[in-house]
């Protein structure tokens, strides 16, 4: 009879313990799934971020060595003004691509992963240009099967003595694909 | 005994997955792609059409201060052409800010300068590019207008109660704001000069703006046609209205150059221009002590004009710039 209660306790025991296992496992696969529903949405948050750090980030805090090396003037601009007054000058003649170029790179390393490709434009549409600033790519952009843009309207004063003008609108077109 | 004790068993496992299954069904209704399953591409969007709006206020507060500027030279252009000086009312305000606005100083009078340099036109061309390539619709009022003169001699402020509205498929922003655009004067004609002198000359802001004035200050405002700030001088919008009374604290001067062919003076004038153009006449008299009127005996940075004439200053400006050993009197 002893032997008996015995198995009965050790039954009830692990009898409780499966219960506590099935509600266990059904929360973990319940909160585990719940989770995993918007991962589509960090490719999109990168790149609205990104562009968000271009808007925010004055040319003297960001400490790249390109970057730095340049001596700008207007260490008060974004980087996203003085990648506008870059492509001013490269449109009065002065061919700053290049410096374009590895501006560009150097201000999406780290932040773009590796892994996507990244290309910009800047679009002026009032002198019907589209110029190609930089890209990058470990994959062909038309064989992704997503391709996010983000476009920001964008202008620069541009101090030259009494005469002063803003250059612009023109349109940042930044695209990401996996 | 065996059966009861199976049955319990069976009823406690039971219970486990009536559990599970009424978690499951709690929990997984909120994964169902519920009302916010597309939360974060609107609030993408809602973002960018509220970045595009901060865009357009800053680029309506950039485009005023360029207008602002284009609008300057059509008013002094105005002021040369009819050779007159805005009246002392609001002649200036009232023309100045509707040819910010629309390109014309009056319903029947059109501003010079102001072509693709308007408001409304850098408005326009940001509002069909947001349209065309970002796919926004926005649409703006300018409400008001107004120009001011309160932070700086060198500059004029342009005050601007722009409402914007903005719009896609997703949301609509509005918002209300008064900008205000800084205007600088620097490179325009001073309508001192365009109307009362006898050659024209362009404002040119001295590099020291306050502080202790001394001699070589003088020469190099002389020198480079340079005007500094002076609260007993002339200040540019008065000089616009051919208001010379004194005490603006926006006042500015320069000195005229003595000379230049076409500037005749007497042994009574003082070479501050706003006295100078007005023909102000101070008393001159043989002694240093007691002329209102003195020369200065320096004829390495002043040189004699037509061989007998000094560059002449009224006392108090004298007293600004020079120690006495430097100082004669003019009169013959």
């Amino acid at each position: 009879m002893v032997l008996m209660n015995k198995r009965g306790a050790y039954f009830f025991v692990i009898d409780a313990l499966i219960a506590a296992s099935v509600i266990f496992i059904s929360l973990i696969i319940i909160f585990t799934s719940h989770r995993m529903v918007p991962e589509s949405s960090p490719s999109l948050r990168i790149i609205e971020d990104y562009m968000d750090f271009l808007t925010t980030t004055k040319v003297n805090q960001f400490q790249g060595g390109y970057v730095t090396s340049l001596n700008i003037t207007g260490s008060d601009n974004t980087l996203l003004e003085q990648l506008v007054e870059f492509y001013y000058y490269n449109t009065t003649g002065n061919d700053t691509s290049q410096i374009m170029w590895n501006f560009t790179r150097e201000i999406s390393k780290g932040i773009i992963p590796d892994q996507r490709g990244l290309v910009v434009y800047i679009n002026d549409r009032i002198n019907n240009r589209s110029s190609l600033i930089y890209t990058r790519s470990v994959s062909p952009m038309e064989k992704s099967s997503l391709v996010l843009s983000s476009k920001r309207v964008i202008f620069k004063r541009i101090t030259n003595g009494a005469n002063d003008f803003i250059f612009g609108p023109v349109i940042l077109d930044i695209r990401m694909w996996v | 005994m065996n059966m009861i004790n199976d049955k319990r068993g069976v009823v406690f496992t039971i219970i486990a997955i009536v559990l599970a299954v009424f978690f499951t069904l709690i929990f997984s209704a909120r994964v169902e792609k519920p009302l916010d399953y597309k939360t974060e591409i609107l609030e993408t969007r809602i973002s960018v059409l509220s970045d595009y709006m901060n865009a357009f206020f800053d680029y309506a507060e950039g485009t005023a201060s360029i207008a602002g500027y284009a609008a300057l030279q059509g008013v002094i252009s105005d002021i040369s052409t009819y050779h007159r000086y805005y009246d002392q009312s609001d002649e200036f305000e009232t023309n100045y800010t509707y040819c910010i606005k629309t390109g014309n100083l009056t319903t029947s009078k059109y501003c010079p300068n102001m072509t693709n340099s308007t408001l409304t036109y850098f408005l326009d061309q940001l509002r069909n590019i947001a349209e065309d390539e970002l796919n926004i619709n926005s649409n703006y009022t300018i409400n008001h207008v107004s120009v001011n003169q309160t932070t700086d001699a060198f500059s004029v402020e342009v005050i601007l109660n722009l409402s914007v509205k903005v719009n896609d498929a997703y949301a609509n922003i509005s918002d209300t704001r008064v900008l205000t655009s800084s205007v600088p004067i620097a490179g325009l004609l001073d309508p001192l000069y365009l109307l009362n002198g006898t050659y024209n000359q362009t404002i040119n802001p001295y590099k020291k703006e306050l502080g202790n004035w001394a001699y070589v200050d003088l020469q190099q405002l002389y020198n480079t046609h340079a005007y500094r700030r002076y609260s007993e001088g002339v200040s540019f919008i008065n000089r616009i209205k051919g208001d010379f009374s004194p005490g603006d604290d926006y006042g500015i001067e320069s000195f005229v150059n003595y000379t230049h062919p076409g500037v005749t003076y007497d042994y009574n004038d003082t070479m501050v221009d706003y006295l100078f153009w007005q023909n102000k006449e101070f008393n001159c008299l043989p002694t240093t002590i007691s002329s209102e009127v003195l020369g200065i005996n320096d004829t390495a940075n002043f040189p004699l004009k037509n061989g007998v004439q000094y560059f002449q200053l009224d006392r108090d400006h004298a007293s600004i710039f020079l120690s006495g050993y430097l100082l004669t009197s003019p009169c013959p």
